[in-house]
């Protein structure tokens, strides 16, 4: 079995105030020419922790958006709109400017791997080299004090 | 005149689909489409794999490279587009800059996706909420997105209300007849399998003697305004000194037209000055209407019977005319 044999190259964390919208960037100059590059991107309270009351209300004048003036949306239905809002943070990566790819799942874990062959989905094959650029779109933060971290990894092996 | 069935707004495992762009790929030569553009969300990581998926399997499909741009503010459709830009740069109230950045970096169609989806808080960023000073910016509009009807929310009654694609339609049908040059699309929007549901398609209409390949052509139809968005029925219209004349194909093999033909189907043309014509059609013989004087633009709409929204088969290519009322 081949070791895997990683170098933490870079860690940065953050916290977001509930409602932030906005990209937030971070750039560095690679170590040289890596074999493979992981970068790991999490945040936390996905979930909504804000007064009921005011989510619903949020999620109603949604639905309500594309419906006759007065018009009410089904008690069942509301119910289930109710739990569709989640935080989402997504990541795309640049390579010397050129973006390399996108994670745009909305899971509160990215891992993303950069390599000449067998890139994560989502993202092009390339040797990491050079000055790679981070950036986190941030969609939706719906807690304070949501906490985030950023994680640059060398593979070497 | 031939028409090309393209499915111009989907999703693979490369952003946020189920569907391996191999998966995409063995639908859409399924479902007889011609072109297939293939538009994850702020990615062209899937570009050389559909190819490749394409090729190896033999299918007769051409692949559109595209982009669905997803922004804070809307989501963008950049057909052709090949690398991935920087998208931090967007004002929301100045938006042109940007789209015009994105043909800079080789869009070479840019159209609107889901226009009036249900926003924020339910599907944050998904309605367009930018301030369009010079619609010259937009190639086209998605005026039906498909998506819910074809998932498990598709009979619901407040399906087309999740999606708005009713007004996405009179969005379009206000910009052709104040005199924009937008084509009308559709857009499966694929995520997953779809459901089988009876849901408007594509068709770009492309010259008889066209000798480009089936994604170029495509393009060139979307740039030429040169679209229709059917359930069925194909057709073409042109006008001479203002008597517009209106062709039905009987050519195409995808073609169900029993269901219209049983409900005395009926052509509306609206024209720029605020007229209105309708006319009984057998689908098959050649219908001549007069547009008013005046009218410098004019949309199609065919119906199954009453015109109402409901009854919608069909939206034609819009006309545009000159001052002798040719187009």
């Amino acid at each position: 079995m081949p070791q895997t044999n990683e170098r933490l190259l870079y860690r940065v964390s953050g916290q977001l105030p509930r409602g932030f919208q906005g990209h937030i960037s971070y750039t560095t100059l690679l170590p040289g020419e890596l074999r493979a590059l992981r970068v790991m991107f999490t945040f936390d309270k996905r979930e909504p922790q804000q007064e009921p009351d005011t989510l619903r209300a949020g999620c109603m004048a949604a639905a309500a958006q594309n419906l006759p003036e007065g018009t009410p949306v089904p008690e069942a239905l509301a119910e289930h709109l109710c739990t569709m809002p989640k935080g989402e943070i997504n990541v795309s990566l640049f390579l010397n400017g050129a973006c390399v790819g996108s994670a745009h799942r909305n899971q509160l874990t990215k891992e993303m791997l950069l390599a000449p062959q067998g890139s994560s989905e989502g993202f092009v094959n390339c040797r990491p080299t050079g000055v790679l650029r981070v950036v986190l779109h941030v969609l939706n933060v719906l807690n304070d004090e949501t906490n985030y971290t950023l994680r640059l990894e060398e593979v070497a092996g | 005149m031939k028409f090309i069935r393209a499915e111009l707004h989907n999703h693979s495992t490369e952003s946020d689909g189920a569907l391996s762009v191999e998966s995409l790929a063995a639908y859409a030569a399924e479902k007889n489409f011609g072109v297939l553009a293939l538009t994850d969300h702020n990615t062209t990581s899937g570009h050389a794999k559909a190819y490749d998926a394409i090729r190896r399997a033999g299918y007769a499909l051409a692949l559109l490279p595209g982009v669905e741009i997803t922004t804070f503010f809307g989501h963008i459709l950049a057909l052709g587009l090949v690398q991935m830009p920087d998208i931090t740069t967007l004002d929301p109230r100045a938006p042109e800059p940007f789209f015009a950045m994105l043909r800079t970096a080789g869009a070479r169609a840019v159209g609107i996706a889901h226009p009036f989806s249900v926003g924020s808080p339910l599907f944050i960023g998904c309605r367009f909420d930018m301030e369009m000073h010079d619609w010259n910016a937009v190639d086209y509009i998605e005026v039906f997105n498909t998506s819910v009807s074809e998932s498990d929310m598709g009979a619901h009654p407040m399906a087309e209300a999740f999606i708005g694609n009713s007004r996405a339609l009179a969005l379009w049908e206000r910009l052709v007849l104040d005199g924009q040059r937008i084509a009308a699309v559709t857009g499966k929007d694929l995520h997953s399998m779809p459901r089988d549901a009876e849901v408007f398609t594509t068709y770009a209409i492309v010259d008889e003697a066209c000798t480009l390949n089936a994604a170029d052509a495509v393009l060139g139809a979307v740039l030429r305004r040169q679209t229709i968005v059917t359930k069925g029925p194909l057709f073409t219209a042109h006008s001479e000194k203002g008597r517009v004349t209106v062709i039905f194909d009987n050519t195409s093999g995808y073609l169900d037209w029993a269901p219209a033909q049983a409900a005395a189907p009926v052509l509306e043309l609206r024209d720029s000055t605020g007229a209105v014509q309708r006319a009984e059609t057998d689908l098959r013989t050649p219908l001549s209407l007069s547009l008013a004087p005046g009218a410098r633009s004019a949309v199609l709409k065919l119906y199954a019977g009453a015109c109402a929204p409901v009854h919608l088969l069909a939206v034609g290519a819009p006309l545009y005319l000159d001052k002798e009322g040719n187009g």
